[in-house]
């Protein structure tokens, strides 16, 4: 399970997922421009693979007004 | 995949093809600021600039990328944070902006729209619903801004615009057809009165992206909170649009700007006055002899009597 860490929604998801991170970002309504992730507390390219144990937090890009 | 230098990369900039560790990404970002002032001629050394702050991440990443530039150019920075009275939003950013301008030690000046207006934004939509909130907070925050600005003692006044919001004005007035408004996105201004202090946006060829990724690389706490009066749906369907082409097509957007770039001072030539009017009841810059501050004031006012 990926644990998946959505932070506008104040959200915490578990998903059953091993892949890329660009190809997980439309099951949590985000995407490669929308999103900046960090794997494990850090930042990486979205092409990085997850899989069990992961935790990725989802940083909105749209913000402000 | 490596950065060039040999590290991890943390972000693949897809419309130049470059992967980059997070020390060539801050770099990246840093040099791309201080080339879009030196291009574009926004700054000139001794100027004071006030910088609009208002918690949320562009913002403070321009007020973060000044003080990184004050080690190298000798300038005066100053920021100014505006108030419009937005309960459950302004009030939760505001701290971000008092922690950043104490950790980065910038002299902040916070005005609101209560104290210059009589009236919170809040107070204003409940009031007067005939236009939107973005109309009057748009209108009000301008005049507010140019007006402290001036008499903070500013050259010049610096808004933490980035591409998206760029490419998605100039994609939005041309689909409405709003040839004067369009000429308003260029990287400089005509000097077209007196009290009107020169706007900048050093941040406009940056992706908003790579700001958050800049945030986050860089430990600048921001407020990601949308402002509760923002969402308009045609804005949104111009930001869906870029995006959905960004990703099919990466350098869309910066397509789009250089393309306005190379067209501004066509249009800036032909659509933009030489010089406007003074209002005649406040005195700041005005198209018309009653500025659009003091209309929207007025029509509030009628309202309330109304409700007497």
């Amino acid at each position: 399970m990926v644990k998946v860490i959505l932070l506008r929604e104040r959200k915490i998801m578990e998903i059953s997922y091993n892949g890329p991170i660009k190809d997980l970002l439309p099951h949590v309504d985000y995407s490669v421009e929308t999103a900046v992730v960090l794997k494990n507390g850090s930042p990486v390219e979205e092409e990085e693979e997850v899989g069990d144990g992961d935790e990725l937090k989802i940083v909105p890009v749209v913000s402000g007004g | 995949m490596q950065c060039k230098c040999g590290h991890k990369p943390v972000y693949f900039r897809r419309y130049s093809g470059q992967h980059l560790c997070s020390r060539c990404f801050s770099r990246s970002i840093f040099k791309k600021f201080k080339d879009t002032i030196r291009v574009n001629k926004l700054m000139d050394r001794g100027e004071h600039i006030v910088c609009g702050v208002s918690g949320g991440k562009d913002s403070l990443v321009l007020l973060y990328l000044y003080k990184k530039l004050l080690d190298k150019f000798d300038f005066e920075l100053t920021a100014l944070t505006i108030d419009e009275g937005i309960s459950g939003y302004r009030d939760l950013s505001i701290p971000f902006v008092k922690k950043a301008c104490k950790d980065l030690d910038v002299e902040l000046h916070i005005r609101s729209f209560k104290e210059e207006y009589g009236y919170t934004l809040d107070e204003v939509t409940t009031m007067e619903e005939r236009l939107g909130a973005c109309s009057y907070c748009g209108v009000f925050r301008r005049n507010i801004l140019n007006k402290y600005a001036r008499e903070l003692g500013a050259d010049r006044l610096s808004l933490g615009h980035n591409l998206d919001d760029e490419a998605q004005v100039i994609l939005m007035n041309l689909l409405r057809g709003d040839v004067s408004r369009f000429g308003r996105t260029g990287t400089f201004y005509k000097d077209v009165h007196p009290m009107f202090i020169p706007r900048v946006k050093p941040l406009r060829e940056i992706p908003e992206k790579e700001i958050v990724l800049y945030a986050v690389i860089n430990d600048i706490d921001f407020d990601f909170e949308e402002c509760p009066y923002a969402p308009e749906a045609f804005r949104d369907d111009v930001r869906d649009f870029l995006n959905d082409m960004e990703e099919k097509r990466p350098g869309t957007k910066h397509a789009l700007l250089k393309t306005y770039d190379k067209l501004f001072p066509l249009l800036n030539e032909r659509f933009t006055p030489d010089s406007i009017a003074t209002c005649e009841r406040c005195g700041e810059p005005s198209i018309s002899q009653l500025c659009k501050k003091c209309e929207m004031l007025e029509k509030i006012g009628k309202s309330l009597d109304r409700d007497d």
